[in-house]
């Protein structure tokens, strides 16, 4: 195979790679905007499936629903964070409050 | 002293290291990012350096930027060019971990793992480390000379 056609292959394989992670990105973006702010306002209600969610507007991921607040815990509260988390208190599925773990 | 230094940069053992190193460390640091696109996209909006927008589409391409040019230096494919590119988005995690540890401390800054929740990382280890990636990244722009591309189109 000649140089040109092994450069024309790569510079493909590149820009493909390119164009599925920009695709992946455009629709990530409109997920993006429908994303539940559970921080500004009180307890909003949050299904257990969700995975992603926006605290003051800035996207986390959610890492667990917890039933309880550990001892020591309360401090956690986002925007505060421990460890890398911070929680906040959601309503989910028959309308009881659970703790929202999520990145920080 | 001058070309003593040279000399030893130049040498292909060096050069060897160099590119295994610095490229492992690239490709190793894209397939988390690649595998958890939703995720990275999240810590880097968490830097809030970048529009939400922008931040995400960067989020979604860079690991693939990283693992291209990882597997170019491991290749040896535009060393040069991969190396000064390397070198540049090295320099630019530093500036945007600089600018997000005034902000308090960094969770999981997004470097490598991205799915552990993270243990907040001390801003100075991060920052030594991107200067021995930045060291590798200049050592072998500066000691490999560009070369000209195949397709005589792109090379003008």
């Amino acid at each position: 195979m000649s140089k040109k056609i092994k450069f024309l292959a790569l510079f493909f394989l590149v820009s493909s790679a390119f164009f599925y992670a920009a695709l992946s990105a455009s629709s990530f973006v409109s997920e993006s905007s429908r994303l539940i702010e559970v921080c500004a306002k009180g307890p909003v209600y949050v299904p257990l499936a969700t995975k992603f969610v926006k605290c003051y507007g800035v996207i986390r991921r959610v890492i667990r629903f917890s039933d309880v607040l550990t001892l020591g815990m309360e401090d956690c509260k986002c925007p505060k964070c421990c460890g890398g988390d911070c929680y906040v208190p959601v309503l989910t599925e028959m309308g009881e409050i659970r703790i929202l773990w999520m990145s920080c | 002293m001058k070309e003593k230094i040279l000399s030893f940069f130049n040498h292909k053992l060096v050069q060897l290291s160099a590119r295994l190193f610095l490229g492992g460390v690239f490709i190793y640091a894209s397939i988390d990012k690649i595998a958890y696109p939703k995720e990275f996209a999240s810590i880097v909006t968490r830097y809030q350096i970048l529009p939400e927008k922008l931040a995400i589409y960067f989020a979604f391409l860079l690991p693939w930027l990283e693992l291209f040019l990882g597997i170019f230096l491991i290749l040896g494919l535009f060393v040069r060019e991969s190396a000064i590119s390397l070198s540049f988005l090295v320099l630019i995690f530093m500036i945007a971990i600089a600018i997000r540890s005034l902000a308090g401390p960094i969770g999981n800054c997004g470097c490598f793992r991205i799915t552990s929740s993270g243990t907040p990382q001390s801003i100075a280890f991060l920052i030594f480390r991107d200067i021995l990636f930045l060291l590798c990244g200049l050592i072998l722009a500066l000691t490999n000379k560009a070369k000209k591309l195949p397709v005589s189109f792109l090379s003008r």
